[in-house]
């Protein structure tokens, strides 16, 4: 029991950090890029590269085209909801393979500042 | 925003300090089983929550000593899936724990989550007892420590990861009281620490102040709430997670169903990772069961030491 106490203290008392990703990994790294966001630079070849193969201009899937700009800003809930779905669930996008929390974080930081186009 | 929490708060805080109504009727009888001495026992208000989670958050409750405590936690997809996806049941994730009662006082705890393949250790300490009778104390008051690690994949495992980046902590204090015998609520001040976030500008500590509350309907039965508000967040996609549940006694075990914003599962997620919003109709079904187990009969004198005083 004394030694239960010990070690439970122990762990609760270990070290805490103070780090954050853009600090830890930054740009030129190949740390996340989350600063001065471009839809030219940074969204746009997320899209095209995972998304456009399937919601293309001709009949799209979902009869959700994410060609231009204002299709992509307007189809924030959407693409929000589906990024971040968990993998297994039958609604996440990509269906390939769920996208990398860097890039994840871009498009929801992007859109947090209104969808620029920039 | 903030009036609405300040005028929650406001009548949390009058609730818990509220006179003790209850007990007042009671005094007679307490009069005819007092010592014949004249000395009055000190009885402790029990089941002042059915469990010892209201529904995401902890409750004063805890496990007794020598027994242990198995909760099957699962949260659902989105209701707005609709029929196709059984309004969110296709898609489950779960946390399954063990809670043992150490002491009549301590409660030690592990829990494993599908989501974010992530487990988590918590203490839980109970400081002080609501009493019935006499003087003592208004509220009962406990102490939570948990750590949580995540056991996920690197998501870019070429760049140099650290283990304490996988780490996050929580430490929670819980007051309690329970109003009569159908009413009881319970504030509880939360501190989260998260070793590694995303951005410079969101807080590795997130403070939170959780509501919560329950109304017994009957014996078996219990309307619950919990409300986590993270006041001036600079969380991104961040809402308050709020939960309203049904609490449901069969004999041993408990069935805690509920529909709330948060599909999280452990205090790291459900304070600081909840994105569905009421509003929108962004809602999740769940349930929680719980199942005890008696272990290790206590001796009577430890159990009567944690129950009354002599």
């Amino acid at each position: 029991m004394r030694y239960f106490l010990v070690i439970s203290v122990f762990l609760l008392l270990q070290s805490c950090y103070y780090d954050n990703e853009q600090d830890l990994y930054p740009v030129g790294s190949g740390g996340c890029d989350t600063l001065n966001l471009s839809y030219q630079t940074h969204i746009l070849p997320i899209i095209s590269s995972k998304c456009q193969s399937c919601h293309g201009s001709v009949s799209p899937n979902g009869s959700l085209s994410l060609m231009t700009h204002a299709q992509i800003k307007a189809a924030e809930v959407k693409v929000r909801d589906r990024i971040n779905r968990s993998p297994g669930d039958p609604q996440l996008m990509p269906k390939t393979d769920k996208l990398p929390a860097c890039q994840i974080r871009q498009l929801e930081l992007w859109y947090n500042d209104g969808a620029p186009n920039n | 925003m903030n009036r609405v929490l300040r005028i929650l708060c406001a009548v949390f805080i009058c609730l818990l300090y509220q006179s003790d109504a209850w007990s007042q009727n009671d005094n007679d009888l307490e009069a005819l089983l007092a010592d014949p001495s004249g000395e009055q026992k000190k009885e402790y208000v029990s089941y002042t929550f059915k469990s010892a989670r209201i529904i995401n958050a902890h409750s004063v409750e805890q496990t007794a000593s020598g027994v242990m405590d198995m909760r099957i936690l699962h949260r659902f997809g989105s209701i707005s899936g609709g029929a196709y996806q059984l309004f969110g049941l296709d898609q489950a994730s779960m946390r399954m724990s063990l809670d043992y009662g150490l002491t009549p006082w301590m409660q030690v705890g592990i829990g494993r989550s599908t989501t974010g393949k992530e487990l988590d250790g918590v203490l839980k300490f109970r400081l002080l007892r609501q009493v019935i009778n006499g003087l003592g104390s208004p509220i009962t008051l406990s102490y939570v420590a948990g750590s949580t690690l995540s056991t996920l994949e690197w998501p870019e495992p070429e760049r140099g990861n650290f283990f304490s980046s996988r780490i996050g902590y929580y430490h929670q204090l819980l007051l309690g009281r329970k109003l009569n015998e159908t009413l009881s609520v319970q504030l509880t001040p939360s501190l989260v620490h998260r070793n590694l976030v995303a951005t410079r500008t969101e807080p590795n500590d997130i403070f939170a102040l959780g509501l919560g509350g329950r109304f017994k309907t009957n014996a078996r039965m219990a309307l619950t709430f919990d409300y986590f508000v993270v006041p001036g967040t600079k969380l991104v996609d961040h809402n308050n997670s709020l939960s309203l549940g049904i609490d449901i006694e069969t004999g041993g075990h408990v069935f805690q169903l509920h529909v709330s914003n948060s599909r999280g599962l452990n205090e790291r997620q459900f304070i600081t990772g909840t994105n569905g919003r009421w509003d929108k109709g962004d809602l999740f079904f769940g349930f929680n069961l719980s199942r005890v187990f008696t272990l290790r009969t206590p001796r009577m004198s430890i159990d009567l030491g944690g129950d009354a005083e002599k």
